[in-house]
């Protein structure tokens, strides 16, 4: 019946044939200036986009039910109490942190490092492409910083057991696990020689080995840059300390207002 | 009367339905026939306009993006919609708000679903906006001018967050009363603010007058802290991220579309290329 239609919608005649430009041996196969209509091109994508995802939740709806415990109970704390999953990196820190640390200060500086991040990156080039050469610093940084990010939200959600002991998953919650290491404090003085070097040590020691890195960026981005990663590699630093070696406090500091224990 | 194909009836009815003046009143254009009409479609309708009428080709291609940003953005638009209807069936009060996810569950129409839909979608977005933010790092896309774009970004991925901690605590059953227990927790232990944190004794901070007790509206999680954090869920942060996720999207076209490398690759020669795949020249059309 198609054959005798007129369509509505008549596609334009064909452009006449034109010789191809000549254009340098790059990829990818279209010139770099090259534009094309947003509208449907662009359009046709986000619709596609927006039913696909519209799509997966339906579907994922239809299989999975939303989970719903029994009513809440001031009285009854389950053993162990989790936060949701994408707070269980902090969680997991309490282990090796006091709150306030693992709580307040590790995600203020994950933030706050995560904003100055293009004022600090001042290189323009690179831009718009996956790479790897010419920016190893940044990509190891956020890399190794997205990979603690993700295995501690594993371990808290898969390898937590009563009184948030390490149980494998496959480990029954019946054995009891008790805390079998007693951790304890690095006296006064070794902390805070420890603590005190390894902040003068690690804010000078990169800028006099990388010289040339270091009046490139200035003392100030210079400073806001090793400063964070300073203490994102306490962050490590500090587990392995309680982990092997049974650390509690590097230091711990009591004054007239309160202590305060690293 | 003639015979007609089904076809050509359509045509009539479409022709028909266009030409009245009703319709005309509502659609201020013809659908598109040729490039001027769709690059006016892009200019003058009020949904499009956020886009220019050109993109570059490099940012439809499927690994500039992988769609990242628009799926995050789908994830939120399902999430309102869900959420509004939802809103429909529960009441932030402790003595029944448990009783509501019941019946959404059991009585209301399709309630299980969209409350499934919901909740998944919610754990999506959180998902997606780490990755979202991940692939814009790979890429780059951060860089100048592009700086301030990724400020917005982090700020909405921390809305993100809370969006989904307030949602946490809805359905008031064990899992929610308990993880924003120990969420809030974290709070109590803010230096100096919170009561539990270090120099607390400087501001005379207790249970009852910290940071921790702004946040729920009591010492422990209630009825105050269930309804401070439906009204943070369902009005303050769904308003605060809209109004940052406009001017992400304003700020995207305004600093130039998506990231694109600052001049063409190198020659053959400074890197490896690939080999060219010329224009081809328009197949001849068959004709009838």
């Amino acid at each position: 019946m198609a054959e005798s239609a007129v369509p509505i919608n008549p596609a334009p005649a064909p452009k006449p044939a034109v010789a191809p430009v000549a254009r340098p041996a790059v990829a990818p196969p279209w010139a770099y200036d090259e534009k094309v209509l947003c509208y449907p091109n662009m359009i046709f994508h986000e619709l596609v986009l927006c039913l696909g995802t519209l799509v997966v939740i339906w579907a994922w709806s239809i299989i999975m039910d939303a989970p719903l415990e029994e009513a809440a109970n001031p009285n009854l704390t389950p053993n162990p109490s989790r936060a949701p999953w994408y707070f269980l990196g902090l969680q997991e820190l309490l282990v090796y942190f006091d709150p306030w640390i693992a709580g307040v200060l590790l995600p203020q500086f994950i933030v706050q490092g995560l904003i100055i991040l293009p004022y600090v990156d001042t290189n323009p080039e690179q831009q718009g492409y996956y790479s790897y050469r010419g920016r190893e610093l940044e990509f190891w940084v956020m890399s190794s910083g997205f990979i603690m990010w993700f295995v501690l939200i594993m371990v808290g959600s898969t390898m937590r057991g009563p009184s948030w002991q390490f149980y494998l998953p496959w480990e029954s919650w019946l054995e009891h696990k008790a805390d079998a290491s007693s951790t304890q404090n690095l006296p006064f003085s070794v902390g805070l020689l420890l603590f005190g070097g390894y902040f003068t040590v690690g804010m000078a020691l990169p800028g006099l080995i990388f010289r040339e890195w270091f009046e490139e960026k200035g003392i100030i981005r210079y400073s806001i840059i090793v400063s964070h990663l300073l203490v994102m590699l306490a962050v490590p630093i500090k587990m392995i300390l309680r982990l092997f070696f049974n650390v509690k406090y590097v230091l711990a500091v009591s004054t007239p207002i309160g202590s305060i224990n690293f | 009367m003639a015979k007609r194909s089904m076809w050509e009836l359509w045509e009539l009815l479409l022709k028909t339905v266009q030409s009245n003046k009703v319709w005309k009143t509502i659609f201020r254009r013809e659908y598109p026939q040729d490039d001027l009409g769709r690059m006016r479609v892009m200019t003058q309708n009020f949904w499009l306009h956020i886009h220019p009428p050109k993109v570059y080709k490099n940012s439809i291609k499927m690994t500039t993006s992988f769609g990242l940003g628009t799926i995050t953005f789908a994830l939120f638009l399902l999430l309102v919609v869900t959420g509004i209807l939802l809103m429909f069936y529960y009441v932030p009060d402790t003595r029944r708000a448990y009783q509501d996810m019941k019946d959404i569950e059991f009585v209301v129409s399709y309630g299980m679903l969209l409350r499934n839909m919901h909740r998944w979608a919610a754990h999506a977005m959180v998902l997606l906006a780490i990755v979202h933010m991940m692939r814009v790092f790979y890429a780059g896309a951060y860089k100048t001018p592009r700086e301030f774009n990724w400020v917005i970004g982090v700020i909405l991925l921390v809305l993100t967050f809370l969006l989904s901690f307030t949602g946490y605590l809805l359905p008031w059953d064990q899992l929610a009363i308990w993880a924003i227990t120990v969420g809030t927790n974290m709070g109590g232990a803010t230096p100096i603010l919170g009561n539990e944190g270090p120099f607390h004794e400087i501001l005379g901070m207790r249970q009852d007058n910290d940071v921790r007790f702004v946040l729920l509206g009591g010492t422990i999680v209630g009825q105050s802290g269930l309804l401070r954090f439906y009204v943070l869920h369902c009005i303050f942060l769904p308003v605060v991220a809209m109004f940052l996720i406009s001017i992400h999207f304003w700020r995207v076209r305004k600093d130039g579309g998506l990231a694109r490398p600052l001049k063409p690759k190198p020659l053959p020669g400074q890197a490896a290329a690939k080999p060219v795949v010329a224009p081809k020249p328009p197949a001849p059309t068959a004709q009838g």
